[in-house]
């Protein structure tokens, strides 16, 4: 597994820039000043010659995150044969931005510009396969800001059904200014950076980047993909239940599927955006499933909210802290809304447990929970 | 790979009128677009004759999603102060027609939706067999709505709805087996002009195929030479 964010692009420069409380909140090196702090990942190494056709700054967080893990990947092409391995990936900017450098309003796109090699949902799929050599079933799961912990969801029913030996799992999303300004329109933008689970918290961090993983039918890796739970609020397009009644769902789906009881998850990375309405519900949600004692990390203070690829960074960030038997501080946290009643990781500790559980809910009330465990 | 069976299949295209998306009530259906009304038509159709919304699972295939959403949200971008609107950013997502619907039945269940250009029917194929190991019914939707005029090349709208069962009791109109994308699986289907460019296109020829014992392709040949396609049975 990998990631790719504002703090680094590999898994120890991440792990070591969390370890140090750093922070990769930013004000956006934008000509317009967009409003808040956000996790941008600065200039990144253009696509190989044979991608030019692709280039678009989502094509290019797709290939930098990839790059570290692309040796195992060829490893599992070679196990199990590359029309064996699939390729699922939560997205929900694709490459939209390469559509806002060129849009006019009222004017068709320049000639020669391809909606379906730039802006397209599938267009992240291509160069990923491109470049990892995987050419098993191939697409992307869009559900808005769960789609990357959902696509997980996916990537193991694939291996459980025989239409995958392995997946190559996770997420990838762009800063872009339609979500900078359509956060900022919904006015859910912190001005100070996102401070999830704050007793002062304002609104959320926009973030950018990918994760992914490697999950293969069987092998010897650390980290076990155990379960996930899913479910839809069916109450509103843009705002969580406020008692959480879709997030308890799905975390409740994500135990029974694992066969586990709530006090065998020993931490929650929660979703934890540090908007007022999503923090409470995802709170009250906590507290009714797994109890209000169960250690809550949120690590959204660090890269900012990546949108689609927050499920698979929160995932990977999950297995890394179950590995290491240490959580992590939730930046921003302090002074911890009380109010909330839970168990919120000020500092960082020590833990020592099998399971974890990491949450995500989105947009139209898509809701995730997936549970992750040691070998 | 054992069989999936198509117990009901539904399709809309623009020269059968406006959709009504009778299952979304009108004070939320006013707010919604065409992208999410037609994936509400043929899922009422659906459920006219017989399907058990709640208790289905509902994957939802879409190239390009809330485009004429999203091509709105660009023009106010780049016009006046660029302020967007919350409410149509918030309905941009390419998984609007499935929160809307959720809202509007009360489906709790999983639901998810998935892009993946021309293979966007194969994809979404996949996706409703591995929902087999939780699930009886799979409702299954692919859509795309018209291209907005300043995004060419154009297409017309068209959203297919199939009701899946792993129920072999059940009345069906096609028996179907996934074939794994090989060479030469079978003559690629005639779309009509106005679908050419449709990344759903080969959606509408399956609907066509349903009753007959047939192959169907679920996709244009890729780099290989391959495509995914399914094998039909007449019930």
């Amino acid at each position: 597994m990998t990631l790719c964010n504002a703090l680094g692009a590999d898994l120890a420069t991440v792990a070591v820039a969390i370890e140090n409380g750093t922070s990769g909140l930013a004000p956006l090196p934008w000509s317009w000043h967009p409003p808040g702090l956000h996790g941008w990942c600065g200039e990144l190494p253009p696509l190989p010659a044979s991608l030019q056709d692709r280039d678009t700054r989502q094509a290019r967080l797709a290939v930098h995150t990839a790059a570290p893990i692309l040796a195992d990947i060829e490893r599992a092409n070679r196990r199990w044969g590359a029309s064996r391995v699939a390729l699922i990936i939560g997205t929900s900017t694709g490459g939209i931005a390469a559509t806002e450098a060129v849009w006019r309003p009222g004017v068709p796109l320049p000639a020669g510009f391809d909606l379906g090699r730039t802006h397209a949902l599938q267009a992240t799929i291509a160069v990923l396969r491109a470049v990892c050599g995987a050419r098993g079933p191939g697409y992307a799961v869009s559900t808005a800001c769960s789609s990357s912990a959902k696509a997980f969801g996916s990537a193991a029913r694939l291996i459980a059904a025989g239409l995958a030996d392995a997946v190559v799992v996770g997420g990838v999303d762009s800063l872009c200014e339609t979500t900078v300004r359509g956060f900022a329109a919904l006015e859910l933008v912190a001005a100070g950076g996102a401070r999830p689970f704050a007793a002062c918290r304002g609104g959320l961090s926009l973030g950018e980047g990918g994760a992914l993983a490697l999950l293969e039918r069987r092998g010897d890796a650390a980290t076990l993909l155990v379960a996930c739970g899913e479910s839809c609020d069916a109450h509103h397009m843009s705002a969580p239940h406020p008692e959480g009644d879709g997030a308890a769902l799905a975390m409740r789906r994500a135990l029974t599927a694992a066969g586990l009881d709530a006090a065998q998850i020993g931490f929650v990375n929660a979703h934890g955006t540090g908007t007022v309405l999503n923090d409470r519900a995802e709170a009250r949600a906590i507290g009714r499933v797994l109890g209000l004692a169960v250690p809550v990390v949120a690590t959204k203070g660090y890269t900012g909210h990546l949108l689609g690829a927050a499920g698979a960074t929160e995932i990977v960030l999950t297995a890394l802290a179950l590995q290491s038997g240490r959580l992590p501080a939730s930046r921003g946290a302090t002074p911890v809304d009380e109010t909330l009643g839970i168990d919120v990781v000020e500092r960082p500790r020590p833990i020592d447990c099998e399971y974890a559980m990491s949450t995500s809910f989105a947009f139209g009330g898509s809701n995730a929970a997936v549970i992750v465990g040691l070998a | 790979m054992s069989d999936v069976f198509v117990r009901a299949a539904a399709t809309w295209t623009a020269d059968r009128g406006a959709p009504t998306a009778a299952l979304i009530p009108a004070p939320q259906r006013r707010r919604c677009s065409l992208a999410t009304r037609i994936v509400a038509e043929v899922t009422g159709t659906l459920v006219d004759r017989g399907l058990p919304l709640l208790d289905a699972a509902i994957v939802h295939g879409t190239g390009f999603g809330e485009i004429v959403t999203t091509a709105a949200l660009l023009d106010m971008m780049r016009d006046g102060d660029g302020a967007l609107s919350p409410m149509r950013f918030a309905g941009s997502v390419h998984n609007t027609a499935c929160g809307q619907l959720s809202i509007a039945q009360g489906h709790t269940g999983v639901s998810t939706t998935i892009s993946a250009g021309v293979q966007t029917l194969a994809a979404a194929w996949i996706e409703a067999m591995g929902l087999f190991a939780d699930h009886e019914h799979v409702l299954l939707v692919v859509a795309d709505e018209p291209m907005p005029a300043t995004m060419p090349p154009h297409h017309d709208g068209l959203a297919v709805g199939l009701w899946l069962s792993r129920n072999p009791g059940d009345p069906c109109v096609a028996r179907a087996r996934w074939v794994a994308p090989q060479r030469n699986v079978a003559v690629a289907p005639r779309v009509p002009a106005p679908l050419l460019h449709s990344p759903v296109r080969f959606a509408s020829s399956l609907v066509d195929a349903l009753g007959q014992s047939i192959r169907v392709r679920l996709e244009p040949d890729d780099a290989r030479g391959c495509a995914a396609s399914l094998e039909l049975t007449a019930p």
